[in-house]
């Protein structure tokens, strides 16, 4: 242990001289939490809405005010005929339009059903299907309050109860898929880079003839990214928990213990690597494509497995990234402890197991 | 002319020659856009329904297909007690647990009011709130069905009703990989233009080749422009073989004029490599250059709009916003891609980007002097 901590040292050394790597690697946590916390939002405000009211009798005047008075909708400029819609649309002064045929009041009280027309700009997908139904409950609610019905209440007195996260929060969405993106980066990347570094301008050769085996040589490398990455934990939970008021539900040592081994796991991919490849540059592309863009994509971060096609849905089992969002899911929402986590670790665990194997039979042959 | 000429010919032999850049040029668009093209869905398709039926009668069964027949449910599983089900709650194979308590039919016939209970798995907040919002329609249904009508007698007013009639416009079959292809071109060239160009000089600065190009007779001027023709070459390759397999693969359907297509992908390379030049600039090693570069990559990716829109950013939020290249060119991709936009509907994206090229461009101009 003695002959590593020198190496340690020096280790710590560069990083801690590289002031502008050292800066970024602090403040891109902050800035992430800050974006996915206030800017990034997947529900939709403040759509910009046009009503074309062609009846403009009480029922539709009501109807209208009840949809712009929604926090959802701002109004645009009343468009006056069909034609000037698309030219609206295309200017993107809108995103969606009301039609309100004539005669609706005269129609609902005749025959009871009439049609209204709602146009989205579906080159939106996701935010025209959310407006799409903002309306349509808007409308069902102005439906009910209009209808004499004997019952004020439904026939079933519905008890509906949301589980592990009442107030619908985003903040559970999105924390654990940070913390994989951001240990993944600082981990996996910024050791890979460094370790190929060393192969890049032939040191490596030096410290091969060295006193020092070549696994001493990797977990010197590692031991500072390990260190930081860990640091970067702190302050995303930490964040969190101060700004968003995330609840922790379960064992803070369980929390930390996951985020470990899948440091380890990550480091032990960024170490594998650097063994494949001869160039910083190489290190890096392969590792944003094998590492950093399946864990933004396919580790359910963003999207969610379930909706993927099967093939995919087994592609995304590969990456450790899906077992560790899984995991710390489990023990931060559910409050769960190691029994029911287990299987993550044991999996996460052996890939870091695998992937150091490999790597230390490659670098023996450098 | 003939020096600028040589140095890109240069840059472009060291791209060649160098195998695993070349792989990567190739193989990025095409895996990137076939992942993310088929993961890339908000829908949700399905909710996994699990039901504890207590009562086991006419009207809790009529009232259990009327979940499925909706078609937003999917029966996954039927438990004997709370217990049971709450087991295959927690490991995620039910979204929702329905109970149905014993006393169901009875007490509608007898008009009391029963109640049913339901706990959504809240975790995934956007998957519960269509949850709760399929339950209510669901059940709204189900008083209207003659099963539920003849069996307790009770007459739903639902006959009257204001219809919704939908129209998507631009995006008639509502396809997610139409809204979604043209952003993520941008996104692989935008990835590929800020490393590569941002690496390429820090690589010289560190090798210590930058120095020979220093003391050869060459002008600033031929030095930027010998760098940066390459990578936009690259770029143009990369975006063009994107979208071939967009509209091979994808059956994507370019509504616009893929001219004018290739002057916004010109223009915002422009920015995009001139950004990633002075990111190398300022840099000593690669990587630095490279956390500076994945930094920039997020902040403009994550606030295009390509993933969330923009409309619901906070005011600050839209202000930065306003200053990222990549909303203006993911914009003007849908724009000209999906609704068939003419350059005067784009001119606003077009001269934003212009007008950023130029700024970053003379900057790296005028900050290059001083390191020279």
């Amino acid at each position: 242990m003695n002959k590593l901590s020198p190496f340690i040292r020096k280790e710590f050394y560069h990083i801690f001289r590289d002031k502008k790597t050292l800066l970024i690697i602090f403040v891109l946590p902050i800035v992430l939490i800050t974006l996915f916390g206030f800017a990034i939002r997947s529900e939709v405000r403040d759509a910009t809405i046009t009503i074309l009211d062609k009846s403009k009798d009480e029922m539709s005047i009501e109807l209208t005010n009840k949809i712009l008075a929604s926090k959802y909708f701002i109004n645009s400029a009343n468009v006056l005929t069909d034609s000037e819609l698309d030219e609206r649309f295309k200017n993107k002064d809108i995103s969606v339009a009301v039609i309100i045929p004539d005669n609706f009041s005269r129609d609902f009280k005749k025959s009871g059903t009439t049609t209204i027309q709602i146009i989205t700009d579906a080159t939106n997908l996701n935010t025209s299907t959310i407006i799409k139904q903002y309306i349509s409950s808007i409308v069902s609610a102005f439906t009910k309050e209009k209808l004499k019905s004997p019952y004020i209440k439904d026939p079933i007195n519905m008890s509906l109860r949301l589980v592990y996260n009442p107030e619908l929060r985003d903040v559970y969405m999105f924390v654990p898929g940070l913390l994989a993106l951001i240990l993944t980066l600082i981990s996996a990347i910024m050791s890979s880079v460094s370790l190929t570094k060393e192969k890049e301008t032939g040191t490596l050769s030096i410290l091969k003839v060295s006193p020092l085996r070549i696994y001493h040589i990797i977990i010197g490398k590692l031991i500072p990214y390990l260190f930081l990455s860990l640091i970067d934990v702190i302050i995303v939970i930490a964040m969190s928990i101060a700004i968003f008021d995330m609840p922790i539900n379960g064992s803070y040592i369980m929390l930390f213990l996951v985020c470990i081994i899948f440091l380890l796991t990550a480091l032990s991919i960024g170490v594998f690597v650097s063994s494949i490849t001869d160039t910083q540059q190489g290190a890096l592309l392969v590792s944003i494509i094998s590492l950093f863009l399946p864990t933004t994509l396919l580790s359910g971060f963003i999207y969610p497995i379930e909706n993927m096609p099967v093939i995919l849905q087994w592609l995304c089992q590969i990456f450790p990234a899906t077992w560790f969002i899984e995991a710390i899911k489990t023990v931060m929402i559910k409050g769960e402890g190691f029994h029911f986590i287990w299987m993550q670790l044991l999996v996460l665990s052996s890939m870091a197991i695998f992937f150091i194997s490999l790597s230390i039979k490659k670098y023996n042959k450098i | 002319m003939n020096v600028t000429l040589e140095l890109i010919r240069k840059e472009l032999l060291q791209i060649f020659r160098n195998k695993l850049i070349m792989r990567v040029i190739i193989m990025a668009p095409v895996v990137q856009l076939i992942v993310l093209v088929f993961a890339a869905n908000f829908e949700i398709k399905h909710l996994n329904l699990g039901v504890i039926d207590r009562d086991n009668t006419a009207l809790s069964h009529s009232m259990k297909n009327s979940f499925v027949s909706s078609g937003y449910f999917k029966i996954k599983d039927i438990s004997k007690n709370y217990t049971e089900a709450l087991k295959e709650f927690d490991k995620e194979n039910v979204d929702i647990i329905l109970e149905i308590p014993d006393n169901f039919e009875r007490d509608l016939k007898n008009g009391i009011r029963p109640s049913i209970f339901l706990a959504v798995n809240a975790i995934n907040s956007m998957k519960a709130g269509v949850a709760s919002s399929y339950i209510a329609k669901t059940m709204e249904t189900y008083y209207t069905s003659d099963a539920f009508q003849k069996a307790t007698k009770i007459i739903s007013s639902s006959q009257s009703s204001i219809n919704i009639e939908y129209s998507d416009w631009y995006n008639p079959h509502l396809d997610y990989k139409s809204y979604m292809l043209p952003g993520i071109l941008c996104v692989i060239i935008t990835i590929m233009g800020i490393l590569l160009t941002a690496l390429n000089v820090v690589r010289e600065k560190e090798i210590g080749t930058i120095e020979q190009l220093n003391v050869i007779p060459i002008t600033k001027a031929q030095f930027i422009i010998g760098k940066l023709v390459p990578f936009l070459l690259v770029g143009i390759v990369q975006f063009t073989l994107g979208t071939i397999i967009a509209v091979s693969l994808f059956s994507l359907h370019i509504e616009g004029s893929i001219f004018l297509l290739y002057i916004m992908i010109f223009v915002y390379l422009f920015v995009i490599l001139g950004i990633g030049f002075f990111i190398s600039l300022i840099s000593e090693t690669q990587s630095q250059a490279m956390f500076v570069s994945l930094f920039c990559m997020f902040i403009f990716i994550l606030m295009s709009g390509l993933f969330t829109p923009i409309e619901s950013m906070p005011y600050w939020a839209q202000k930065i916003v306003m200053v990222n290249p990549t909303y203006y060119m993911v914009d003007a991709m849908r724009l000209i891609i999906l609704k068939g936009s003419t350059f005067y509907n784009v001119i606003r994206d077009f001269s934003v980007l212009l007008a950023m090229g130029v700024i970053i461009n003379l900057m790296t101009f005028k900050f290059y002097k001083k390191v020279n």
